[in-house]
């Protein structure tokens, strides 16, 4: 194992973050009301590193699901390089700025790409 | 996938169509004799069609981003995508303005005894309150609107071409004559306003795959369409009505639907005109106003324009602002009675904008060979470059084509246009400035 890999292996993964995302929208207090009426299923995938995360909006509560390659009426799909990923599921980044920038891509219509900005900016401010 | 394609073409033509294209082709009528006409709007379809190849690859290299903003600044930087981009949010609101006093005229011509002029500003303020609300309406019916709309104006075409169809005035031949290339050129620039907002497919790709072929394919299908369904009008009017009064009608689809299936038709073509303008400014208020949430976000609009409810999502300020906009600009054009001059300020401004996305392709080749594109502008390179180099030639030509507006377009366009840069970098220093303070206040930036 090099460095960087040694590196990789302490370092939170996006796995880690999303869990960390997934425990904080749950907790916080004003995500029943944004949730309230929109149950899409997020699917996360990364550009570079072939990795690939379910969520599902369920009753004002998010949870990992796991993939089962069922049509979803409803679905959004989140894009982008695993390291922008990391930032906008932790805080770090703007996520409507990395949109715009093109590195973040969202497949879903007008209202869930607000919603899903709306969730960061009620959890971080940002 | 043929589906798919169909909801993409729908889409796509749904945003350009709209009541102001019927007077702009009755106005092309004043700029260059009958026939030519349709060959100006074939021609602007041809050069929108190019355009589309380039935004294609655009939307193939950044799927999902908001259009322009998104493309322009990775190729040029932030001022000028932002400089264009304030452009684009006034043409959209100048737009609305000539889409207004149209209908209020039909509405007029239809309903005398209805004050139209208050009945249009009450119609905007409606629809801005139903997205405020966030209602929408199912995609579904936004897809049959826009059929009916398509086929409402290609069988009133169609039927003026009928053996027995009335004719007001006889074709003067005579006058047909061939166009000086700069009387062309204008009707192409001018013409340009027929095919506005088919772009805008371009951030609603469901998935990935749908830019490496559907998205392009949908923007050319949609282009070809209304370029049919709008020469068959255009041809229609010239063979049925005069075309220097038609020139000077700001609803000539009243007119000539009024010729051909009397009252039935005046108030069949109204309720055409009513039906374009809800749809047109209901799409062009969704579009600007979450480039104007995105732009609050960016921290280069005051933040209360991010501001969203959160049971529905909706950012109501920033649909708010922009249908403020857009009922003064209508009741400015309203007032004054300029809306051919505000007609071919946003046919030009359409044109500098497409040239500028022409431009983002051929820099984005250059500075970011390598980046991953699902979708290549077949165009050969110095093809491109002409089809650029073109477009901001058109938007002149259409600026000067209005003989008593003399340099009131050109001053107008040049007016707005410093105005959007003004705008642009007042926002970006207000950025600069808010991140040092919000650094030292301990806040992300």
């Amino acid at each position: 194992m090099n460095a960087a890999d040694a590196a990789q292996a302490t370092t939170p993964g996006l796995a880690d973050h999303l869990s960390a995302f997934v425990r904080d929208v749950n907790a916080h207090p004003a995500m029943a009301k944004l949730l309230k009426g929109w149950e899409p299923r997020l699917t996360i995938e990364t550009l570079d590193a072939d990795e690939r995360f379910h969520l599902r909006v369920d009753d004002c509560k998010v949870r990992a699901v796991a993939a089962d390659g069922a049509a979803d009426e409803h679905a959004i799909l989140i894009r982008g390089e695993r390291a922008v990923l990391c930032e906008v599921f932790t805080g770090i980044s703007n996520p409507a700025q990395a949109y715009l920038e093109g590195t973040l891509e969202v497949f879903g219509d007008d209202r869930d790409h607000i919603k899903l900005d709306a969730i960061c900016l009620v959890l971080w401010g940002i | 996938m043929g589906r798919d394609l169909l909801h993409y073409v729908a889409i796509s033509a749904g945003m350009a169509l709209a009541a102001s294209c019927y007077t702009m082709l009755g106005g092309l009528l004043g700029i260059v004799d009958g026939p030519w006409v349709v060959l100006a709007v074939v021609l602007a379809g041809t050069f929108c069609v190019l355009v589309s190849t380039s935004v294609g690859e655009l939307a193939a290299m950044f799927p999902s981003a908001p259009g322009i903003r998104t493309y322009l600044r990775a190729a040029f930087g932030n001022h000028f995508s932002l400089a264009v981009l304030f452009l684009y949010l006034a043409m959209v609101a100048l737009a609305a303005g000539v889409e207004g006093t149209v209908v209020a005229g039909a509405l007029a011509g239809a309903f005398p005894a209805l004050p139209a002029d208050a009945v249009v500003p009450g119609l905007f303020v409606l629809v801005v309150a139903l997205n405020i609300l966030g209602l929408e309406a199912p995609r579904t019916f936004q897809l049959v609107v826009t059929a009916t709309l398509l086929a409402a104006t290609l069988w009133v075409g169609v039927s003026a071409f009928a053996p027995d169809a009335p004719i007001a005035q006889p074709r003067q031949l005579a006058t047909a004559g061939l166009p000086s290339v700069i009387d062309l050129a204008a009707a192409v620039g001018a013409a340009t306003f027929l095919f506005m907002g088919f772009e805008w497919v371009t951030p609603l790709g469901r998935n990935p795959a749908a830019y490496r072929r559907l998205i392009p394919l949908s923007m050319i299908v949609a282009i070809a369409v209304l370029a049919l369904i709008y020469g068959v009008f255009a041809a229609a009017l010239d063979a049925r009505l005069d075309h220097r009064l038609v020139a000077a009608d700001p609803t000539p689809q009243i007119t000539l639907g009024v010729l051909l299936f009397g009252e039935k038709g005046r108030y069949a073509m109204a309720a055409v005109c009513l039906m374009a303008m809800l749809t047109s400014f209901n799409a062009g208020l969704m579009g600007a106003s979450r480039l104007a949430y995105g732009l609050a976000r960016e921290g280069l609009l005051p933040a209360w324009v991010a501001r969203i409810d959160l049971r529905t999502g909706v950012p109501f300020n920033a649909v708010a602002s922009i249908g403020c906009l857009s009922c003064v600009l209508t009741m400015v054009v309203m007032t004054t009675g300029a809306y051919r001059l505000a007609g071919l300020a946003v046919a030009a401004i359409v044109c500098l904008v497409y040239a500028a996305l022409m431009g983002a392709v051929l820099r984005l080749r250059r500075c970011r060979p390598d980046a991953a594109r699902s979708f290549r502008n077949p165009l050969p390179r110095p093809a491109q470059w002409l089809v650029a180099a073109c477009l901001p030639l058109l938007a002149l030509s259409a600026l000067l084509s209005l003989p008593q507006a003399g340099w009131g377009p050109l001053l107008l366009v040049t007016f707005l246009a410093a105005g959007a840069a003004l705008a642009a970098a007042l926002a970006i220093r207000r950025k600069d400035n808010r991140l040092p303070l919000a650094r030292k206040q301990g806040v992300a930036p």
